[in-house]
């Protein structure tokens, strides 16, 4: 017989004892007997009215409940206990949980307990587990529930911490649960670990909704009580009608359980999300996810590392003040879809966590982020306004007959163009065919807006809109571009040709170039805005639908761009200025790089004149 | 068979109580069907014990007929017997004492034959027989205590997961519980291994661990369940189970 050590106890295990009788032998049978995972697990108690109290019997209950078979006791927790149960009309397996009699026996809970019932009995949402039937059960509350057979996260965690892909896909459903129970007014209250199942599928329930405020309930208004009767008095049990998990429990939760609203809901979802990801509860000062990943004491599994950007969105949900905290369910959700959006590597989210510079890079990218989105959504939004405008074919003639002609004319007109300047000496038919044609597009499609503007309609037709919107790009872009060629050909006529890059001076005459372009073209863009902001009906009529009356800010900001542009061009112009030259007065070579390229010229062939003249005398 | 903090009535405290109330023919039956249970159950451990100390097939299967035989035809466990708070103690110290008078077993043998004989099915033999390997049969030097423990350990082990195995095929889950079983005793939380048994099952990491929390759970009550049958008192339950394991470790 060979026997192999255990890995985890060192047990020689006879491993041809198994050769065909199954496969279950090879496991050493002293873990099998007492496995290394069978070891008792920290377990979050709810603070309540239910800790003391001993569930009872099968038997004993089975006597109370009508309608339904009990079967096993499946759970005890401080709000009560839970049975395995079958519905007898249905046939169908159940969990009834029934509540102590020291609180089903408090006056007016009967009442509070049939109206929460009935807003718990309408939540209905998948990742919720459905409250099917609700009553009392002898000296107990009942509530009967949809049976979920699977593990709750708290079994889940003891297989070890989640890897963050794990917890992102919990997360949305948790946010999506909460956010849904949220609109209908439901605050869970003691969401934790344990209330998180998960059904064989994976899929997470959250159970328990509502409950703790049920609980709750009596236990406040006793300290209402206390306080109406004896206002100086004030209870000094701050404990007085808290019901939560303590380290799930938002600090107003504990200072004041009455005023809790949905952000105490936020703040365990909180919770969860870092122990889920960490294994440890952020207790005291604790490190953000991904810190504490790094940290030494996991090492060994730093392959495992956590996008920063999550850290934030743990943080944000664990804000002391609720009013800093995520405002709900549904913007933890936003924030993590954004996250899952846009993957980066782990490595390089890690790296990136403490360096400003990174940081920096990182809202660089985010910004990208947002504009490709914008981009895409409003590509959507016109593929949508697309399909509006082919469903409305012709709804309004009066619109859209002059729209399409004028894309008829445009479509002519590019043609058109297009022909006759492919053809020689037809220079006047092109500029004729263009002119002619964007004439017309405009004058038809400008019809077509201005009737749409007066219907009472008030969708507007894409296609008036795109004529027009080419049209003036052909008209606008000469004219934004054309103090820039000017000014580079006009500095070519003063100056000559800027030198090739390497000759002497080429540095010079690009730096020169550049900027004098810069300046003109700002000045003369400068000029436009001040045209647009003093007439601002001009241009807004000559380019309707499109250009708008300039805000005021954003004016004054491109007003200060383009000044600043001016003036960075005059400087650096400035800084490299070129010698004046007068012919006849040499030059130094070393000065050589300082004259234009048209001084330069003349200075060379001036230069080589005077040497022929001297070879001349020479000889 | 729950162990809910109330008390069941476990096979063997079924035994011993029949005993103690004599004269209800109902209760007796149960009690003998109890008996014949555990002793179906377990029978493998006995076996596995007396090839160990050196006896031949034939002669371990012969033993333990007449042994069984003898058992199931008493009126009643003695309530003297200071074994008895376990079926296993009590299993061994009577097996011993019945070995001890091997001339007892012709006597019992010709005595048997009605309908309290025990028996053993030559196929289930076979199958025992494979589990330990001619060579490695006898180990005199051991301590005849120990050995015995070992082999019930290692038997209730064996049924409890083959049990579990005839569950899951039920519910048309046997390749969960082949994929799954080796989770048993494993503790890694992330390995590739997870992986690979997650799609071979089309599980997501999630579905995969609650898979495996349900397969534990099941099985960790079984076992216990199984334990708790051999005891008087349930409360018991826990350092049988200690001592079966510290059996194991020697």
């Amino acid at each position: 017989m060979t026997e192999t050590p255990c890995p985890r106890c060192g047990t020689p295990i006879s491993t041809d004892s198994a050769s065909k009788d199954s496969a279950n032998l090879v496991q050493c049978p002293r873990c099998l007997l007492r496995p290394p995972w069978d070891k008792p697990h920290p377990v979050a108690i709810t603070l309540g009215p239910g800790q003391s109290f001993v569930p009872p019997s099968i038997e004993e209950l089975s006597e109370q409940i009508t309608g339904y078979e009990v079967e096993a006791l499946i759970g005890q927790g401080g709000m009560g206990a839970v049975y395995l149960g079958r519905q007898k009309s249905l046939d169908r397996a159940v969990a009834i949980k029934i509540l102590p009699p020291q609180i089903a026996e408090r006056a007016g809970f009967r009442g509070r307990f049939a109206q929460e019932g009935r807003a718990l009995a309408k939540l209905n949402h998948p990742n919720i587990v459905a409250v099917h039937d609700f009553g009392q059960a002898g000296p107990y509350a009942m509530l009967v529930m949809e049976l979920v057979e699977g593990a709750n996260l708290r079994e889940v965690l003891a297989q070890g911490r989640l890897s963050p892909p794990e917890a992102l896909e919990i997360i949305p459903q948790l946010c999506d649960a909460l956010s849904y129970a949220h609109d209908e007014g439901v605050v869970h209250r003691d969401i934790k670990p344990e209330n998180l199942l998960f059904d064989s599928r994976g899929r997470l329930k959250i159970t328990d909704f509502g409950l703790a405020k049920l609980v709750a309930n009596k236990t406040a208004a006793d300290g209402e009580d206390a306080t109406t009767t004896d206002e100086d008095s004030r209870t000094p049990d701050p404990t007085q009608g808290v019901v939560g998990t303590v380290h799930y429990m938002a600090p107003e939760q504990l200072e004041n359980p009455r005023s809790v609203d949905h952000r105490a809901d936020i703040y365990a979802l909180g919770v969860v999300f870092y122990e889920m990801l960490t294994g440890e509860l952020p207790i005291g000062r604790f490190e953000p996810p991904s810190q504490f990943l790094n940290g030494s004491a996991l090492g060994q599994s730093s392959k495992i590392a956590i996008d920063v950007r999550l850290d934030d969105v743990v943080l944000r949900a664990l804000e002391k003040h609720p009013e800093r905290r995520y405002a709900s369910a549904s913007a933890v959700m936003h924030d993590i879809d954004e996250i899952e959006k846009n993957p980066r590597s782990a490595a390089h989210a890690a790296a990136s966590s403490g360096d400003p510079l990174h940081r920096v890079q990182a809202t660089i990218h985010r910004a990208g982020n947002a504009a490709s989105d914008f981009a895409s959504s409003s590509i959507e939004t016109t593929g949508t306004w697309v399909s509006q405008a082919s469903n409305r074919w012709l709804t309004n003639p009066r619109v859209e007959v002059p729209a399409y002609v004028a894309l008829a004319i445009a479509i002519v007109g590019v043609l058109g163009t297009c022909y006759w300047f492919n053809q020689r000496y037809a220079q006047g038919m092109t500029l004729l065919w263009a002119g002619m044609g964007i004439f017309f597009a405009i004058a038809f499609a400008r019809i077509s807006l201005s009737r749409e503007m007066e219907s009472d309609d008030p969708q507007s037709f894409l296609t008036s809109r795109f004529v027009l919107g080419g049209a003036y790009l052909l008209i606008a872009t000469p004219i934004l571009f054309a103090p820039l060629i000017a000014a580079v050909v006009l500095w070519c006529e003063i100056y000559g040709d800027p030198r090739d890059i390497g000759r002497v001076g080429w540095l010079r005459d690009w730096v020169q170039v550049s900027s004098i372009t810069v300046v003109v073209t700002a000045v003369a863009w400068l000029l436009l805005l001040g045209l647009h902001t003093a007439f601002p009906k001009l241009l807004s009529t000559v380019f309707r639908p499109f250009v708008t009356a300039a805000s005021r800010r954003t004016s004054i900001l491109l007003a200060i761009t383009l000044i600043g542009l001016t003036g960075a061009g005059v400087f650096t112009a400035h800084q490299f200025p070129y010698l004046s030259y007068t012919p006849g007065i040499p030059v130094q070579e070393t000065e050589w790089h300082k004259l234009s390229p048209q001084d330069f010229n003349e200075m060379q062939q001036e230069l080589h004149d005077r040497r022929q003249a001297e070879r001349a005398i020479e000889q | 068979m729950t162990l809910a903090g109330r008390l069941p009535s476990t096979r063997w405290s079924l035994v011993l109580r029949a005993g103690e109330t004599s004269g209800d023919s109902s209760v007796r039956r149960v009690a003998r069907q109890s008996l014949e249970e555990l002793c179906e159950i377990y029978w493998p451990a006995l076996y596995g014990y007396l090839r160990r100390r050196g006896r031949s097939r034939q002669d371990a299967e012969d033993l333990i007929q007449g042994f069984f035989a003898n058992l199931l035809e008493r009126e009643s466990i003695a309530a003297a017997d200071a074994s008895r708070g376990r079926f296993r103690a009590f299993l061994y110290t009577s097996l011993d004492h019945y070995a001890a008078n091997e001339h007892r077993r012709e006597h019992a043998l010709k005595r048997g034959g009605g309908a309290a004989t025990f028996s053993i099915d030559c196929g289930s033999l076979d199958d025992v027989d494979r589990s330990f390997s001619a060579d490695a049969l006898a180990d005199q030097a051991g301590d005849p205590a120990t050995l015995f423990d070992r082999q019930w350990a290692l038997c209730l082990i064996r049924q409890t997961l083959v049990e579990l195995e005839r569950d899951y095929q039920a519910k048309g889950k046997g390749e969960w519980f082949a994929k799954l079983s080796p989770m048993l005793t494993s503790t890694d939380a992330d390995g590739p291994s997870r992986q690979q048994i997650a799609s071979e099952l089309g599980l997501s990491a999630t579905a995969l661990k609650v898979a495996i929390h349900r397969l534990r759970a099941t099985y960790r009550q079984r076992l216990l369940d199984a334990v708790a049958q051999t005891v008087e008192n349930p409360a018991d339950t826990g350092r049988e189970r200690q001592c079966l394991f510290d059996a194991l470790g020697e």
